[in-house]
């Protein structure tokens, strides 16, 4: 397997030639479903990494809500799709709670939670994509209100959300470290040690 | 002339170049290999090899979040212990080697509830220079929070696997490309060598070609100048009748007409071996336009043509050029123009392109029109007209000449240092225009042309700073030729000894130690060459007087000339040789002076102009004209010459001028003369 892989790095032409075709092929078998789960990977394996991201948050203890639970929200533009299986991973674990705490979990319409000036949310999961407005009056808010915002999605980090996911050979955390730096949020250098870091 | 063999140099330099060229090319390719391993592949396997670490440390990192979320401190301790162990066990399929060379855990207490440092474990080793560490975050399975990380030391070897492979598939390629390049080297070295051996061998041929002409240059000449000398000596005989001089004429005229002929064939093989030479002269280019005109103007007027000469005033009178070959330019252009040019005018333009530069100065540019109003040549025949045996379509329909005019033309223009161009319109005719580049000189510098005077003596009669007479000595194993000098030598007061070969003329230069030896130097026995070595060397050994040696050789090349001054010859003179050419050179480097008889009258030259011509022929009477003309038209030379002795009887004047044309071979000129239709 080792090999081939080099194999296919010193003849990128012909491989980039057999990959078109096998995903000219591939899409036109399975339709959209492909990149679709391509997309629920990321969303699933992200709330899982958000999770531990919360978990290493050092002030998590004092982001819970009336009810001393942690608030989370999921949030979608137009389709809850996403949303609902992020909520199910984060439900569904062996023990729900995050540092002993109990989590609730949202789903919240980007429109209503930015209408509403929903506050109170320990952290915030962004489940699909938004514009680059709206995503900028995301990233104020949690700016404001010192809340973690996280984002599965490929290149929200780059674009100023805190937290993220990197897959390479492996899943890391990804942080931006500016974003970071802004929304006050403290993780434990733990955290910070394994995960990738955006620097820019 | 010698063969010269091959120089080693030149006989390999091609190979060793070659071979270089291509070593080179093996040694950029080797080079550029391992620069290609160095900067591109070896870091590129070393992530690959990291990246794979990576996943396999991943892989163990599940097993060990499982043991540190086990509820129990001794069995959570003994979990640990026993995964870390395990996982220390694993080894490569190919190198049966551990995967991961040591372990060591770092963990979170605030997470893990257990005494601080109590599950740092250390398994392996803990430091190593050459193998991957890789982090891995340790994620409880249950709630997902960061239980710590765990550093894998992951064995080296998978990348020294991942790079052998690598480079046993990137050198076995690139070795297959050098067995290729090997190949190509030889294929070229062959080839190479079979272009050479085509090469000598056409060499070979050329060199047999140049020793055939020049033995057959030597075996024509040599009779030749048997000929025009003893018929010029015997022209001086007072002794013999007008009527037998006339015919000695005529037997010289024949013989300088073979020789032109004979030299005109030399000089195509020349532009073949490519082996022309500049031989420059001073001289007065207004007398030798001069003399060109004259010689076209009767051709012309006896076709009805118009003649126009134009000789622009800023043209220097003296100029530093090959003449020779700047006349023959000109006459090739001259009697192609006159040739198809049936109404009209030739005219003849010279000027100086170089106008506007300098006027002073000493470098000019001639230019030379040669326009006619003939037929023209059509466009898809003017590339042509320049190459050998190659005529325009009314060369062909006059069937004159060999088509090698303008080949010798174009080419003495290269040589002169200029360019030729040909413009013509169907029906309109054509103009010829040529450069040439010369040197403006002095009326000072200009070689003196001596009149064909006989010479009949000699001013101071003796040489060698005593009262005896110059001793000269001829050597040469032909008896005519030795004859033809001594008559000629004898008469004007030198004392002359001749030898038949090389070996005889050493031992009289010995003994005898004349002032100036001719010498022949093809010879049997021991030829010129050697013999003038030999005396040279006589004469440096005992400090004797130095007797001037010149050259007489029937060599038509270049070479031979530089052969015969290399050998210690101080002049060179090819036969057959002018009696004038003699009298050059004895003046020339013994400093005598000559004592010359009364010049012969030039009557026939001067006399007819050319309306008198036609109207003396036209006043022949028509069997005279008939007879003539058959004579003419059948080109027979001695018919002609009867019926001029009758005319002679008639008109003795017109008779002188026929016999000038005759003893030209200008049978064309007297054809058209005659020609009895066109005046009915």
């Amino acid at each position: 397997m080792t090999r081939l892989k080099f194999i296919q790095r010193r003849h990128p032409c012909v491989i980039a030639v057999c990959a078109f075709m096998l995903a000219g092929f591939a899409v036109s078998a399975a339709g959209p479903s492909h990149s679709g789960d391509f997309t629920d990977r990321r969303i699933t394996t992200g709330a899982r990494i958000f999770r531990a991201l919360l978990a290493a948050d050092v002030d998590i203890t004092r982001k819970t809500g009336r009810d001393g639970s942690l608030r989370l929200c999921l949030l979608y533009v137009d389709d809850t799709g996403n949303a609902e299986k992020a909520a199910e991973v984060l439900r569904n674990r062996d023990d729900s709670r995050i540092r002993k705490m109990n989590v609730r979990v949202e789903i919240i319409p980007f429109a209503r939670f930015v209408a509403n000036g929903a506050t109170g949310f320990a952290g915030v999961f962004l489940t699909q994509a938004l514009s680059d407005e709206k995503l900028g009056k995301l990233i104020a808010y949690a700016k404001k209100h010192k809340i973690a915002v996280f984002s599965p999605l490929e290149g929200d980090v780059e674009r100023g959300v805190l937290g993220g996911i990197a897959v390479e050979a492996r899943v890391r955390p990804y942080l931006n470290m500016k974003a970071l730096h802004d929304t006050g949020v403290t993780l434990k250098s733990f955290f910070v040690r394994v995960a990738k870091q955006y620097e820019k | 002339m010698k063969n010269k063999p091959e120089s080693g140099i030149r006989g390999y330099g091609t190979y060793v170049i070659v071979s270089l060229a291509f070593l080179a090319l093996l040694g950029s390719l080797q080079a550029l290999i391992w620069l290609y391993w160095d900067t591109v592949l070896e870091p590129r396997l070393r992530r690959e090899a990291a990246s794979q670490a990576d996943v396999l440390a991943h892989s163990q990192a599940a097993r060990l979040a499982d043991a540190l979320v086990v509820a129990d401190p001794v069995q959570r301790l003994q979990s640990l212990r026993e995964t870390i162990a395990e996982a220390l066990l694993f080894t490569g399929p190919q190198t049966n080697q551990p995967l991961f060379l040591g372990l060591s855990l770092e963990i979170d207490y605030d997470v893990v509830s257990a005494p601080a440092g109590s599950l740092n474990l250390v398994h392996g080793i803990s430091y190593c220079s050459d193998c991957f560490l890789s982090e891995v975050a340790l994620y409880s399975p249950r709630s997902d929070e960061l239980l710590g990380i765990a550093r894998f030391r992951v064995n080296n070897d998978l990348f020294r696997n991942l790079s052998k492979d690598v480079k046993k598939t990137l050198f076995t390629q690139s070795h297959v490309g050098i067995v290729l390049l090997l190949s190509a080297w030889g294929f070229v070295l062959i080839l190479i060598r079979e272009i050479n051996r085509s090469r000598r061998q056409a060499e070979a041929a050329n060199r047999a070609k140049s020793t055939f002409l020049a033995n057959m240059s030597h075996e024509l000449r040599t009779p030749l100048n048997a000929i025009i000398g003893f018929s010029e000596l015997m022209q001086r005989d007072p002794d013999f009748s007008p009527k037998h001089r006339e015919n000695l004429s005529v037997i010289n005229r024949s013989g300088n007409y073979l020789l032109e002929l004979i030299n005109d064939v030399l000089e195509l093989s020349r532009i073949e071996a490519a082996q022309i030479h500049l031989n420059e002269t001073t001289f007065d280019i207004y007398e030798m336009l001069d003399g060109v005109v004259k010689m076209m103007r009767l051709r012309v007027e006896k076709k009805n043509l118009r003649f126009i000469f134009e000789r622009m005033e800023d043209i220097p009178r003296y100029v530093r050029t090959d003449e020779r070959k700047l006349r023959q330019i000109l006459l090739n252009l001259l009697g192609n123009a006159i040739k198809f040019t049936e109404q009209g005018c030739v005219v003849l333009r010279v000027s100086r392109e170089d106008g506007e530069s300098d006027p002073s100065s000493e470098l000019l540019i001639l230019r030379f029109e040669v326009e006619d109003t003939g037929p023209g040549i059509p466009s898809e025949e003017r590339n042509r007209i320049f190459d050998a045996f190659t005529q325009a379509r009314s060369g062909y329909d006059k069937k004159e000449g060999a088509g090698l005019g303008l080949t010798i033309s174009r080419q003495f223009v290269e040589n002169l240092g200029g360019e030729i161009s040909v413009d013509s319109s169907v029906g309109a005719g054509t103009v010829f225009r040529f450069t040439i580049r010369a040197v403006s000189a002095a009326a000072s510098t200009v070689e003196a042309h001596r009149e064909a005077r006989t010479v009949i003596g000699l001013k101071h009669q003796t040489g060698s700073g005593n009262d005896q007479p110059y001793r000269i000595l001829v050597v040469d194993d032909h008896e005519e030729n030795r004859s033809l000098l001594r008559m000629l030598l004898e008469p004007v007061g030198f004392l002359v000894r001749t030898a038949e070969n090389g070996r005889q003329a050493v031992d009289i230069d010995d003994t005898w130690k004349p002032d100036l030896i001719w010498m022949d130097m093809r010879m049997p026995v021991m030829d010129g060459y050697e013999a003038t070595k030999r005396i040279r060397k006589t004469e440096r050994e005992r400090g004797r007087n130095r007797p001037i040696i010149i050259a007489l050789t029937a060599g038509a090349f270049r070479e031979d000339r530089d052969a015969v001054l290399a050998a210690g010859c101080d002049d060179f003179v090819r036969r057959p040789f002018r009696e004038s050419e003699i009298w050059e050179k004895m003046h020339k480097h013994l400093g005598v002076e000559f004592v010359y008889g009364e010049p012969e009258s030039q009557e026939s030259e001067q006399t007819l102009d050319d309306n008198t011509i036609t109207e003396s022929v036209d006043s022949l009477s028509a069997d005279l004209r008939l007879d003539f003309k058959n004579a003419v038209e059948s080109i027979d030379f001695e018919k002609a010459m009867v019926v001029i002795g009758r005319i002679q009887k008639e008109d003795e004047r017109l008779a002188s001028f026929l016999k000038e044309l005759v003893n030209a071979y200008q049978f064309d000129v007297l054809q058209r003369l005659f020609e009895m239709e066109r005046r009915n």
